[in-house]
């Protein structure tokens, strides 16, 4: 990066760093900043990667056909006309209805090998390992017990005992969870601490002439 | 004052917090980093694939997770040079093509790797899993016949062999995710139906969701974070990034602990009095 | 006509899709490469969507002088500039590029960033071990977060085997159900989406 860029980031990434003094408005400056180029780089990767190239290449070539797909896609800006606003259901309705064909086709293979890997055999390399093979296929079964409802808990016991293992294997999913966020977290902010005390302040320094 | 202390202004935290963050980075302490498990199976698997594998890296995150998976990513690539396999650097999300395509120029251009030769940038598109189901199918289509700079497909020599992001054209997926579309979408459409390893970088945040895709085999490795990353820099003997900022990570870790520790500790000794 | 034309749709969609896996016919005449190609194109033609939307709504924050209507006129000018300047150079030019690494890029990692300082606090304030679930919770994290780092090793060498034990064994146990009820949730939501039972992607009113 150039000087100019690493100040440019460097004051931007202070100015949103002040809304943990206090809300300022430097920092709603800075955001509503960073919401509108960050919304417009999404249309231009959009239009740099697949549409500029498309009608370069392909409709400018003579596949005509694929002009249908972007007046299907262009109908989505009629909700802001009160008069013909349903019409933007229609390309909405068939991306969704895509996404769902998606699902229903390709979703049950990685969910299948879930749910047979649940049932593996238990006996492991070591007894350590077959120990932990039988207590992964009880805590994930109660688990997966604990949200089924069809059964009542009140009227069988041992429903009640599952449910309650299968509420502390989620306790401590959630826990292992939250161990890991906080080290997701810290790593963000560390990549910022280390620009600004690495390539800013050498940066400075070295305007400084040190 | 043990309600005082509970109702603590969330500033003098910060402040702490920062001060715990800053002094490693001025004064690293150089504390060792063990090589976890996941990092360790990933490298081993990733090891294993054959000189010439064609190899499908996708950057799938934006800056807000570049802290973590760039350096991930870095490791991986220079593994990959290392080992003479094909990279395609490719990205389902805007943000993470242009990341990527940096750390790939920066690492092509050190381990003298040519581009169209040995490794290529495909760029961003648009489309998410079924831009991946329709590359599975006609990769150079779905490409539309050029790669990420804008130049034919039928330039790159890498390319005359793979038609399809299905075996037998590419031999491995390598996914670095923050969210969707990501991991899971490549697992569904490529990788469970045809049997070839998918690895994956992930965000801290997501590495929980993923162990079980390990233990069933749906994933052959996984680097868990930006820890996993300063291993995977150790595990294959290239410095980066990572591996620096370990010892701010433990302080803050303590630090945090002690919030916590201190936080109860509060609440209980209020409650009694 | 206008809800009755969309839900059709959404099923024909969703029956083409799953045709189109299973029956070969339609793969091999390239049938379904097209209608994928023709999906995103749709998609990317979409996307101006966010813009047309923050347009309108900023535009009229300035119109009516609504508290702070001046970052409405910052948001706008950085919007349309920079949507202006990647048209013209196009996102490979190195100009798109300074601007790009010189503001977004950074901008976007200290917004994520600035959660670290919540977690910090939120643990301080709001992690409170007042049961037994939420001790569970609270041990299996601290053990976690120790076998994370590099000082766990060094105080213990217990701490990276008991994070990788907790890991593997009750998280992955308790991720494994949750992602089983989370696949089952939404093969329901998908199949009631496919026969026109669920209606929210229509949008509410007419």
């Amino acid at each position: 990066m150039s000087s100019t860029q690493i100040w440019i980031a460097a004051l931007g990434t202070l100015a949103l760093f002040s809304f943990l003094y206090k809300e300022n408005p430097v920092y709603r400056a800075v955001e509503h900043a960073f919401i509108g180029l960050s919304a417009a780089h999404v249309v231009i990767m959009n239009i740099d990667n697949y549409i500029r190239p498309i009608w370069r290449d392909e409709i400018a070539k003579g596949s005509y056909s694929l002009v249908i797909p972007f007046l299907l896609g262009l109908l989505v800006y009629t909700r802001y006309s009160k008069g013909i606003s349903w019409v933007a259901r229609i390309p909405i309705s068939m991306t969704v209805g895509y996404g769902v064909g998606y699902v229903l086709s390709y979703e049950p293979l990685p969910f299948l090998r879930q749910v047979t890997d649940n049932f593996i055999k238990f006996s492991g390399k070591t007894t350590g390992a077959t120990i932990n093979n039988i207590l992964f296929f009880v805590l994930s079964m109660s688990a997966v017990l604990y949200f089924f409802f069809t059964i009542s808990r009140d009227k069988y016991l041992p429903m009640q005992w599952l449910g309650t293992l299968g509420r502390f294997t989620i306790v401590m999913a959630l826990g292992a969870s939250y161990g890991n966020t906080v080290q997701g977290r810290i790593s963000l902010l560390l990549g910022r601490l280390q620009f600004l005390l690495k390539d800013w302040l050498s940066d400075t320094l070295h305007i400084l002439k040190f | 004052m043990w309600e005082k202390l509970q109702t603590l202004d969330r500033r003098v935290i910060y402040l702490f917090f920062v001060i715990a963050l800053m002094i490693p980075l001025f004064k690293p302490m150089g504390l060792p980093i063990p090589i976890g498990e996941e990092s360790q199976r990933f490298y081993d698997a990733f090891d294993k694939l054959a000189p010439g594998s064609v190899v499908l890296m996708s950057a799938d995150y934006s800056p807000g997770s570049s802290a973590e998976c760039n350096p991930q990513f870095e490791a991986v690539i220079k593994h990959a040079f290392r080992n003479n396999y094909k990279v395609m650097v490719f990205a389902l999300w805007e943000q993470g093509a242009m990341l990527a395509r940096d750390i790939a120029e920066q690492v092509s251009k050190s381990m003298n790797k040519t581009h169209g030769v040995d490794w290529i940038f495909l760029g961003y598109r648009p489309g998410g899993n079924i831009k991946i189901r329709e590359m599975s199918n006609d990769l150079w289509g779905a490409l539309l016949n050029i790669d990420g700079y804008d130049r034919p497909l039928n330039e790159s020599p890498m390319m005359a062999n793979i038609k399809k992001l299905y075996p037998p054209d590419i031999d491995a997926i390598v996914c670095f995710s923050s969210g969707s579309p990501g991991d899971g979408d490549y697992m569904a459409v490529v990788t469970d139906p045809s049997g070839i390893p998918l690895f994956t970088g992930q965000v801290a945040v997501q590495v929980p969701a993923r162990v079980p895709l390990i233990r069933s085999g749906q994933l052959a490795g996984m680097i868990p974070g930006m820890g996993g990353a300063a291993e995977y820099e150790n595990l294959t003997g290239f410095p980066g990034k990572a591996a620096g900022l370990m010892d701010a990570q433990s302080l803050a870790h303590i630090v945090i602990l002690g919030f916590i520790v201190l936080g109860n500790i509060a609440f209980l000794a209020a409650r009694k009095t | 006509m206008r809800k009755q034309l969309p839900l059709l749709l959404t099923g024909i969609a969703a029956l083409w899709f799953v045709l189109c896996k299973y029956i070969h016919v339609f793969n091999a005449t390239g049938a379904m490469t097209t209608t994928d190609k023709w999906y995103n194109i749709v998609i990317a033609t979409m996307t101006f969507i966010g813009v047309v939307n923050l347009t309108r709504i900023h535009t009229t924050h300035i119109q009516r002088r609504r508290s702070g209507y001046h970052n409405s006129i910052i948001l706008l000018a950085c919007l349309w500039g920079f949507l202006a300047m990647g048209l013209y150079y196009t996102n490979k030019h190195v100009n798109y590029r300074w601007v790009y690494d010189a503001t977004v890029v950074p901008f976007e990692a200290t917004m994520f960033s600035i959660i670290a300082f919540f977690i910090a606090s939120a643990a301080y304030r709001a992690f409170r071990i007042r049961t037994l679930e939420a001790a569970a919770l609270g041990i299996v994290a601290a053990l976690v977060m120790l076998g994370n780092v590099p000082i766990g090793s060094v105080i213990s060498g217990w701490f990276p085997e008991a994070r990788s034990w907790l890991m593997n064994v009750p998280n992955g146990a308790g991720f494994r159900a949750i992602r089983i009820g989370i696949n089952i949730g939404s093969f329901a939501a998908a199949m009631r989406i496919a026969l026109g039972l669920e209606r929210a992607h229509l949008g509410s009113g007419q």
